[in-house]
């Protein structure tokens, strides 16, 4: 195994006790896990087989991802949407889709809505373990080049014009503004532009380096810079009360 | 669209060109903006044109026109080397355009049918692969690659017997393709592992960055019972990429292979797996369902880089349990913690006959 990989893999292992099972499996994402609990004493990573060609990469943004949110052992967060006003939300998108049968706006709203949290979740702590591989782990530099220009082309396709006419405009440019603040970032990061001029065209230049700055503005050292990062954004998106945060301790 | 080879057209959709060629983005493709028209015109120019031909785009609504006119009779072997460099660059869906224009301008040519009959064929268009090969081999009877391409069509088509012609009617032609070693070694292993290992271990040697080379000569080595050298080439092609989907294949006859050097070893039932079993019950009885159900997680979770079961001075810890365990003692806890949980949970192993003689045994005490 890369050596900088296996030094990640210790690190979380020291700082939380808890080692990193790493299954392959098919998931709507590029990788995800699932934070070691008392009753389940690993933290479980899942790399989606169909990116195998980043996996290293992509474990070591998933272990840069549980050492952010365990900084605190004592205060473990854990993003969790209100129910009673993601359904409101869910009500009052699928009113305005005026041409489609109830029950498929309905479950076209929750897809919507739950992406839009998804993106303010996972968005804010992706950028900072961006910034932790390309700190440690400099021999994964190509992997991580590939695998993020990847992805951000795989975001730009929301900007497809049928996308945007079948998306209610107040998820749609959330989106979109997380997605360009996340591709600003990257650019920063790698020194590489490029990336950035689909949101200059489609006009969503402002609103991603707003998102940017807001992110720029919260203490790197801080223990909670992943919570204050979303909380923060939501201020920007009009996103407040969507959400609470629930801490445990690994105490 | 034209084809001929004084004048060719090609007609993209701006979706069909891969962004990773031009220096722009696929939205800025989708949009047609003028940056994007300028830089698709740029890469036209670059890659085609100059001396060796007249180049001109034109855009039309979302597609893009490209017409090609020869200067130099160099003209043509550069369009088609731009063409391979397409399909090299995995760019498939602007290749198809470019070759399945290319084949009508050029019918005869055997690099164009090769290639846009192997292209065809890696995109699951079989039926139309098949006769651009048959044609690329009758045109050229001493082609290796074009009958290897066409075996491995035939095979994806599960024709196995045409492929078996293929494939030995190119490697009678070039006896060092590897390629053709691979596949053909591939084919014959469905049938007679033994007669393939030959050629299996050639491939496996000369594409060791190969996963499908390691996997197949893996797996024959162990349907003709070298279990140690199985075992230790699965894991070779696991380092070769970790999370692909070949990879859970090495993963799962690695634990096969375990499972069955485990049962050379001790015959019939092993006395040590029932012991283990009893030590398990015993265990969970004391720490309670909802421990059981942690502990069995735990190992199963850590098992999925393997415990060594055949090796008794390896020892493990785990979080859940105080201790240091043997692999095939941690494997006998998940195995009976799984079937307390849930009986129907497969576990990857086989351990009944042990189970059943632990559980006999223990409701006796």
């Amino acid at each position: 195994m890369n050596l900088e990989l296996q030094e990640l893999l210790n690190s979380v292992e020291q700082a939380t006790g808890y080692t990193v099972s790493v299954t392959t499996k098919e998931i709507s994402t590029h990788a995800s896990f699932v934070s070691a609990t008392p009753e389940r004493p690993v933290h479980a990573v899942f790399i989606n087989p169909k990116y195998a060609q980043w996996g290293d990469y992509l474990l070591a943004m998933q272990c840069s991802m549980i050492l952010i949110k365990w900084k605190d052992i004592t205060r473990i967060p854990d993003f969790s949407p209100d129910p009673q006003i993601v359904n409101n939300q869910i009500r009052n998108i699928s009113g305005k889709m005026e041409n489609i049968p109830a029950p498929a706006a309905q479950k076209f709203s929750s897809m919507l809505i739950s992406g839009l949290l998804q993106q303010l979740n996972s968005i804010p702590i992706q950028m900072m373990a961006v910034e932790i591989c390309r700190d440690r782990c400099p021999s994964l530099h190509r992997q991580q080049n590939e695998s993020i220009q990847n992805e951000l082309r795989e975001m730009t396709s929301v900007l497809d014009k049928k996308i945007q006419s079948t998306t209610p405009q107040e998820i749609f440019e959330r989106c979109v503004a997380m997605n360009a603040a996340y591709s600003y970032h990257w650019a920063e990061v790698s020194g590489d532009a490029s990336i950035t001029l689909s949101y200059q065209a489609a006009g969503f230049c402002a609103k991603g380096k707003e998102l940017l700055g807001a992110y720029k503005t919260i203490d790197p050292k801080s223990v909670t810079r992943y919570q204050e990062t979303v909380d923060s954004w939501a201020g920007y998106l009009n996103l407040n009360g969507w959400y609470t945060w629930r801490y445990r301790s690994n105490r | 669209m034209t084809a001929s080879p004084d004048r060719i057209i090609f007609r993209f959709h701006l979706s069909e060109l891969d962004p990773s060629l031009l220096p722009v983005e696929p939205s800025l493709l989708q949009a047609g903006t003028s940056p994007a028209a300028e830089s698709i015109r740029n890469y036209f120019e670059k890659s085609l044109g100059f001396d060796l031909a007249e180049i001109h785009v034109d855009f039309q609504g979302d597609h893009v026109n490209v017409e090609w006119k020869p200067r130099t009779p160099n003209s043509e072997k550069a369009l088609i080397g731009w063409a391979v460099d397409i399909l090299k660059a995995g760019a498939y869906k602007m290749g198809q355009v470019v070759f399945s224009v290319l084949a009508e301008a050029f019918p005869e040519n055997i690099v164009v049918l090769c290639n846009y009959g192997m292209l065809l064929s890696d995109l699951g268009h079989l039926d139309k692969a098949i006769p651009i090969l048959v044609k690329t081999t009758n045109l050229e009877p001493d082609h290796a690659n074009a009958w290897n391409a066409l075996g491995v069509a035939y095979q994806r088509k599960e024709q196995d017997e045409d492929a078996l012609f293929a494939l030995q009617k190119s490697h009678s032609i070039d006896p060092e393709n590897i390629y053709t070693i691979r596949n053909l070694g591939g084919l014959i292993a469905k049938k007679d592992p033994p007669k393939a290992l030959n050629l299996l271990k050639k491939a496996a040697f000369l594409l060791p960055n190969d996963q499908g080379a390691q996997y197949g000569y893996g797996l024959c080595l162990r349907l003709t019972g070298n279990l140690a050298e199985a075992s230790s080439v699965l894991h070779k092609a696991i380092d070769v990429a970790p999370y692909s989907e070949l990879a859970e294949l090495c993963r799962s006859e690695l634990t096969a292979i375990s499972h069955e050097i485990m049962r050379e070893k001790g015959g019939g039932v092993r006395m040590d797996v029932v012991m283990y079993c009893i030590a398990a019950m015993e265990r969970y009885k004391e720490l309670g369902s909802e421990k059981t159900k942690t502990i069995a997680f735990e190992i199963a979770m850590l098992g999925r880089s393997g415990f060594d079961i055949n090796n008794p001075s390896k020892k493990y810890k785990l979080k859940s349990l105080p201790g240091e365990f043997t692999g095939l003692q941690l494997v006998a806890y998940m195995y009976v913690g799984l079937k307390m949980v849930d009986p129907s949970l497969d576990s990857g192993i086989d351990f009944s006959r042990e189970y059943e003689h632990a559980l006999q045994l223990y409701k006796t005490r």
